[in-house]
């Protein structure tokens, strides 16, 4: 069965948004395309601190208008694991 | 081959050879030794990792000439994770420079006998690899391994620092730069106490549950962890843009080893990604995966630890993204899945954010 073009559209379109809102809002020297979906948030890759983690949030919530748990750790884990967390969200609203 | 100072020590491991080193495989057991590095803690002999002192004046200018991160801007207690490229701007050696004590140190991990050669053509470079031992202890208990052996607060040192302790009246270099997920620290001390240092090191992993681990369970748990392992993805791709290595780059660099290479596939895009994948049944490197009959790319990376398997697929960049599925077979059934990496959740992050 092949891919739903869609939803690969889908995917490409959240996680470029949020590369380049990410880049706005941290500050980071590099361009979106630098940015693999897999890298790490914290610690090594792109090496954020506490503080940065506080610019995500509200990036992320002023951005895609979705609410982020207190309890973040599991989302901050990489990008891509930020990126499925709206997705998720985004799908949770639609169905609601 | 270099042999391991320590070979006698490990009496019941399996020894294998990485680029021109002996390291320690396992123990017999890699599923338990993982379990020990996700659970406690794991000390595993790295000592085949190549070692080098620089002085710092000197050695600063050299090494921001041929690595590809800004050394330069390298502080005193901290270091920096980065690579260095041959010719072609492919990676051929991972490396980690600390600064402390007016020195440079770096440890590399080459693909190669002979790649970070390039390293003892800088001034006053020592090789220090025969020199002195170099062991890890990963795991959400790690910290309390360092602290049970230099008293300090070495919960709070924080990721990619270097600290120099004294033991047995000989200076130890304790880094904090694991590559697991869990809080991960490397003991790099002279082979006059390397035996008295590994004891401690394991009584104190004992007492938290730990146990040894070969470099077997720990490229498992680097895979796990979504840290860049290049005796797997490294070797097989290359490329540290295909890798999704920008992050070890700095691009404003006006130029270091296989820089003009790197640069121009920047300009040019990457045409194909590095991505995680879950797949019913352990796929072999090599193996190609489709999107109903068209190829979207190819098994890079491989690696079972007892009942667990995982997998990295080289992808055409429209295909590299998480949550779809493909078929190993040309419009066969969905057996492979796209997925975000790290695999797991660690539960150092979890008491690392607590402490936030």
């Amino acid at each position: 069965m092949a891919i739903n073009p869609e939803s690969l559209e889908r995917r490409r379109k959240v996680s470029e948004l949020l590369k380049e809102k990410l880049i706005e809002s941290l500050d980071i020297s590099y361009e979106p395309a630098d940015i693999h979906e897999d890298i790490s948030l914290i610690g090594s890759g792109l090496g954020l601190d506490s503080l940065d983690i506080l610019e995500i949030v509200l990036c992320v919530e002023n951005n895609f208008g979705i609410k982020m748990p207190e309890e973040s750790a599991h989302v901050l884990r990489s990008f891509n694991t930020l990126v499925d967390f709206i997705i998720e969200e985004q799908d949770k609203k639609c169905a609601s | 081959m270099r042999e391991l100072k320590l070979k006698n020590f490990w009496k019941s491991a399996t020894f294998g050879e990485i680029c021109g080193g002996e390291c320690v495989k396992n123990f017999g057991n890699p599923e338990s030794e993982l379990s020990a590095l996700r659970n406690s803690v794991a000390v595993c002999d790295m000592s085949f990792v190549k070692k080098f002192v620089f002085d710092e004046a000197e050695g600063l200018d050299f090494l921001d000439s041929i690595l590809a991160a800004n050394i330069l801007k390298l502080r005193y207690g901290r270091m920096v994770d980065t690579f260095l490229a041959n010719g072609d701007g492919n990676v051929c050696a991972e490396i980690f420079a600390a600064s402390i004590d007016d020195k440079i140190i770096v440890t590399a991990e080459t693909l190669s006998p002979d790649a970070a050669d390039i390293l003892k053509n800088g001034a006053n470079c020592k090789d220090i690899s025969d020199d002195c031992v170099f062991i890890s202890a990963d795991g959400p208990s790690a910290w309390k391994v360092a602290k049970a052996i230099f008293g300090a607060d070495i919960f709070n040192l924080p990721y990619l620092s270097v600290e120099k302790y004294l033991f047995e009246g000989s200076d130890v270099y304790l880094m904090r730069n694991g590559k697991t997920g869990e809080f991960g620290y490397q003991f790099l001390a002279p082979n006059s106490i390397a035996e008295k240092l590994a004891v401690a090191i394991m009584d104190a992993a004992k007492a938290e549950g730990g146990a040894p681990c070969g470099f077997d369970a720990h490229q498992f748990a680097r895979l796990e962890g979504n840290f860049f392992n290049i005796y797997a993805e490294g070797e097989s791709v290359g490329n540290p843009l295909e890798l999704g290595l920008q992050w070890m780059i700095d691009f404003s660099k006006e130029s270091f080893a296989g820089s003009e290479k790197i640069f121009a596939q920047r300009e040019r895009g990457v045409k194909n990604k590095l991505v995680a994948l879950n797949s019913n049944a352990p796929l072999q490197p090599g193996t190609k995966v489709f999107d109903g009959s068209i190829p979207a790319g190819t098994i890079c990376v491989s690696k079972t630890c007892g009942k667990k398997h995982l997998e990295l697929g080289l992808f055409d960049a429209k295909y590299a993204l998480s949550g779809f599925e493909f078929s190993s077979i040309p419009n066969g059934a969905c057996d492979v899945k796209t997925v975000s990496r790290p695999f797991i959740l660690a539960q150092s992050l979890i008491k690392g954010m607590e402490q936030q």
